[in-house]
């Protein structure tokens, strides 16, 4: 499979990755990916499934084009959190809400580049610092499902992840 | 002490690669139009052929003139925008060409290959579709809605070339340049998002290529502008 990767910083420089992902503990019945939508599926994982307050929250998303020729994304692989829709809960069920951060990436303007995902390619975006985006600060169970239009050839359709659990926690965190 | 004067004349030899570059306006009717579930006032939309504008060139490097290609983007941006409190607010670059920005900044997309010869030749592009948000102002207190919007840019997209590999000492040179726009104003009445005017490359005679040697300057970069208000 071929995959362009970056990871990014938001604001700041291109690293490389180094993280590992696949974290992340899943909701539902384990699936990695969420439901096949106009031949592609995304997947939403995370470094470890927890995370002590402090660290940064790692996300990766992978938008996997499995037989649509000329499926068309958004942002590919660029500053690309406007490109993708949360639903975020926290351990009360009640709604996330956006950092200032946040809410700045929300009301951008501008340019909106996109490319071609063959089949069999995926375009990979990874969120170095989600909890810069939402707001986990509060120690507890968020429960996190992202959503992506993507184009295929004659409009667009919305895809949707699988769901994942973040636990932040005051203190130690566990790590794979 | 006499001055002495000398002077030397020097013919170079400028091996430069062979290209043509061209763009295409969207096939969408109507071009500019309220998409994304009234979301977005949008010029064209991601996909094949639907695409605001998408500029594409075919590079061919001469002998020894392996390198690498792509595009770096300019903008000039005027958004302008009115929320349901009647505040105004700008998001502007101040008559100024700032870089349209990206993960691989300075390039629009990490730069490709291009080997020598005509088998070896390089087809970057550049496809962009510019919108303005319409949904509730999330920087904004209690996050009030939109009401109207407007958007005028200018843009200028280089194509540009490097010799060598990224070891080499080499430096990124112009070779050609495409130069397009959008504008567009739109209302909500009744609840009902309606675009009253636009403008934007015609579909039957979009911005052709330009052959230049004019190198992108660029004040500050297009994320480092935000909404402000417009008193």
């Amino acid at each position: 499979m071929k995959a362009s990767v970056f990871c990014i910083w938001f604001g700041a420089s291109i690293v490389s990755v180094m993280a590992v992902y696949g974290a992340g503990t899943e909701v539902g019945e384990g699936a990695r990916y969420g439901p096949v939508t106009a031949g592609c599926r995304l997947s939403m994982s995370t470094t470890q499934p927890s995370f002590r307050f402090d660290e940064p929250v790692r996300v990766r998303l992978v938008t996997e084009n499995l037989s649509t020729p000329n499926l068309h994304v958004s942002f590919p692989s660029q500053f690309a959190f406007v490109a993708y829709r949360f639903d975020i809960s926290g351990s009360d069920g009640k709604p996330v809400p956006l950092t200032r951060y946040g809410q700045r990436q929300m009301d951008r303007a501008g340019s909106q580049p996109s490319a071609a995902v063959q089949p069999g390619e995926s375009d990979v975006l990874d969120l170095a610092m989600f909890n810069r985006l939402y707001d986990m600060t509060i120690a507890g169970e968020y429960t996190v499902t992202a959503y992506r239009r993507v184009y295929p050839p004659g409009g667009s359709v919305e895809v949707q992840s699988n769901t994942i659990k973040i636990i932040i926690h005051e203190q130690k965190a566990t790590s794979n | 002490m006499g001055a002495h004067e000398r002077s030397v004349d020097v013919d170079f030899t400028v091996a430069r690669p062979t290209f043509t570059l061209g763009s295409t306006s969207t096939n969408l009717n109507p071009a500019i139009d309220i998409r994304g579930g009234n979301t977005r006032l949008e010029f064209g939309e991601p996909g094949i052929q639907t695409d605001g504008i998408k500029i594409e060139a075919v590079v061919t490097a001469p002998a020894a003139g392996a390198g690498k290609v792509g595009f770096i983007q300019l903008v000039m941006a005027d958004r302008r925008e009115t929320l349901d409190n009647n505040d105004n607010r700008k998001w502007t670059t101040d008559e100024d060409w700032v870089l349209d920005d990206s993960a691989t900044a300075p390039f629009y997309f990490a730069p490709i290959a291009v080997g020598v010869g005509f088998e070896n030749r390089a087809f970057p592009y550049l496809a962009d579709s510019p919108y303005n948000p319409l949904g509730p102002a999330a920087e904004v207190a209690g996050n009030p809605a939109r009401k109207a919007s407007s958007a005028s840019d200018s843009f200028i997209a280089y194509l540009m070339y490097r010799p060598g590999t990224d070891e080499d000492d080499c430096i990124w040179v112009t070779l050609g340049i495409v130069e397009w726009y959008w504008e567009a104003d739109a209302t909500k009445v009744n609840n009902v998002w309606g675009v009253n005017n636009a403008d934007y490359p015609d579909p039957l005679a979009p911005p052709p290529g330009q052959n230049t040697h004019l190198l992108p300057y660029w004040s500050q970069r297009i994320t480092a502008i935000g909404w402000q208000a417009d008193d």
